[in-house]
């Protein structure tokens, strides 16, 4: 195996030591989709709230989970893995340590694309919940929502002094996401000002995209242009940020 | 043809300048020691030389290659220990040590090191539940696992308890042994004069001086100091007329003689000449702390 695929396999195997890691794939997505399914059934709303109910429920475990992957468990590794000197001691050696960041960018694509899957098979096997109507809109739209929330974490992994900072700054963008983007509450039932914002957000614009394509609809062309923007911006800006010590 | 040449390596940050004018070079097979109070540029010194830090001036040969031109080529020979570097607290001894070596073109056997460097009950435990000792051992061990013809260690004792301080200096002696030359970073008076062949003193981002752990000491001029109780009265002339002596003073039945130089073998025979035996013969002489003391003008940091 060469130094980068090792690198790879190795730091796989240290994420999957984590539990937390195994808690974000598996479980959160999985527990968000029961205990939507036990509140939607117990209700006495009308068929059709239920009916769009099933159609956001998995977009919205589907980016709560990419969101806290790009924003919590991303940027948090990449900066403990600088302030205790793991990137200095790989620069120390013939393998530059910008294969680590792309061994755990790859780590948390899978994870994140893992636990997509999870909710579709899961929530449509157990709970009742809706396929994408529009696969190619689905498809893109996260892809787009991933690239965006991701290079937001990578922004926050290069400007964070210390791995605390990092889990500080990620969560301090996080909840003000779930609550601008739609998460708590879906974004016809927000106040208009919070839905607007929300929709220059990333996870609000990803989401938004990902439920166009849940009702069979292509995203609208703000939602994918706001991911876009972000997406080039902060990769572009993480790149130019990021100290290796 | 010397291993490494360092000659007028400059080295500035944004606010000061780190390393003024440093040159020295490193033979093969030796142990070179790097000595000198905490923010001499010690450390950015021999940053520069790994190719750790790009420096501002002067030129630096490792092995015939220049750290800013040919780094990948470099980084293939050259085993580094970093101050204050760890490895993911998951990772497990065994682990750390294959990844490694896969990294190599042409690495050591890693099981083998694991054997070596005394870790063969700890290979499945995770870098995280070490002590400092073993964390220690493993990173001088991933340090060799390319098989370098040079090993920086940095500071790598600062950390230690004296006992697991003593155990890394055998290992450092280990190393020499399979003919790797190794730079050693260190604050440590002992450290140095126990394991290095030659020393360069640095202060304020210059070499003061460089030598022998004994040629520097030889250096201070500082006076010996002789204490005994002679076995039978003896007279103060004798020693005072040996030109070596400056003074000779008493208390009680203790002799206590100052001198330069050659002073012990001249007193010792005298004494020995009129069949005075030294009891309870006590020797001080300057050590290399009094030589970094009055080098630097400072104390060492421990």
């Amino acid at each position: 195996m060469s130094g980068r695929t090792k690198l790879t396999f190795v730091e796989s195997k240290l994420f999957l030591r984590d539990p937390t890691a195994v808690f974000f794939v598996i479980a959160l997505p999985i527990m968000l989709l029961a205990i939507f399914h036990f509140v939607t059934t117990k209700s006495n709303d009308d068929a059709a709230t239920k009916e769009s109910m099933a159609a956001f429920v998995p977009a919205m475990a589907m980016s709560l989970c990419l969101t806290m992957l790009a924003l919590n468990l991303l940027p948090t590794t990449l900066a403990t893995y600088r302030e205790k000197g793991i990137l200095r001691r790989l620069a120390a050696s013939p393998v530059h340590p910008g294969n680590l960041l792309i061994a755990q960018l790859f780590i948390n694509l899978v994870t994140a694309a893992v636990s997509a899957v999870l909710v579709l098979i899961v929530g449509k096997a157990a709970f009742d919940t809706k396929l994408p109507g529009d696969v190619p809109a689905f498809l893109i739209s996260f892809a787009l929502g991933t690239w965006a929330l991701f290079s937001i974490g990578l922004v926050i992994a290069a400007i964070a002094p210390s791995s605390k900072s990092a889990t500080a700054m990620g969560l301090s963008l996080l909840f003000p996401s779930l609550f601008f983007g739609g998460a708590f509450l879906p974004k016809e039932d927000l106040p208009e000002t919070v839905s607007t914002i929300g929709d220059y957000t990333p996870l609000g614009a990803a989401l938004q995209a990902l439920r166009d394509s849940w009702e069979n609809q292509w995203p609208q062309a703000l939602h994918l242009t706001v991911l876009g923007v972000i997406a080039v911006a902060a990769t572009a800006a993480a790149a130019k940020l990021f100290r290796w010590e | 043809m010397p291993l490494i040449e360092v000659s007028n390596l400059r080295k500035e940050y944004r606010n000061h300048v780190a390393v003024q004018d440093v040159s020295f070079s490193v033979e093969e097979g030796e142990i070179f020691g790097i000595l000198g109070p905490n923010g001499a540029g010690k450390t950015t010194a021999v940053e520069c030389i790994e190719g750790m830090r790009k420096r501002d001036g002067g030129e630096i040969s490792v092995m015939g290659l220049d750290p800013l031109k040919d780094l990948a080529e470099l980084r293939e020979s050259i085993g580094i220990q970093l101050q204050q570097s760890e490895l993911p607290p998951k990772m497990k001894v065994w682990e750390a040590l294959e990844l490694y070596s896969t990294f190599y073109r042409d690495p050591v056997d890693w099981r083998e090191l694991i054997k070596d460097w005394g870790l063969s009950g700890k290979a499945d435990t995770p870098y995280g539940s070490l002590s400092g000792g073993q964390q220690q051992r493993l990173s001088i061990a991933l340090a060799l696992v390319g098989n370098p013809r040079i090993a920086v260690f940095d500071e790598l004792t600062t950390a230690l308890d004296p006992h697991a301080r003593r155990e890394t200096w055998k290992l450092i002696e280990k190393v020499r042994e399979q003919d790797v030359t190794v730079l050693l970073v260190t604050h440590f008076m002992e450290e140095a004069e126990r394991l290095c062949d030659r020393i360069a003193i640095i202060e304020s981002g210059r070499v003061v001086a460089l030598d022998t752990p004994s040629g520097l000491v030889s250096r201070v001029d500082e006076q010996q100091i002789i204490r005994f109780k002679p076995s039978v009265p003896m007279d103060d002339e004798l020693l005072t007329s040996l030109p070596e002596v400056s003074s000779v003073t008493r208390s009680k039945s203790q002799v206590t003689v100052v001198g330069k130089g050659n002073v012990v073998y001249a007193v010792i025979s005298v004494l020995a000449r009129n069949q005075i035996v030294a009891n309870e013969l006590r020797l001080e002489q300057a050590s290399l702390d009094d030589a970094f003391v009055a080098l630097t003008g400072s104390k060492p940091a421990n």
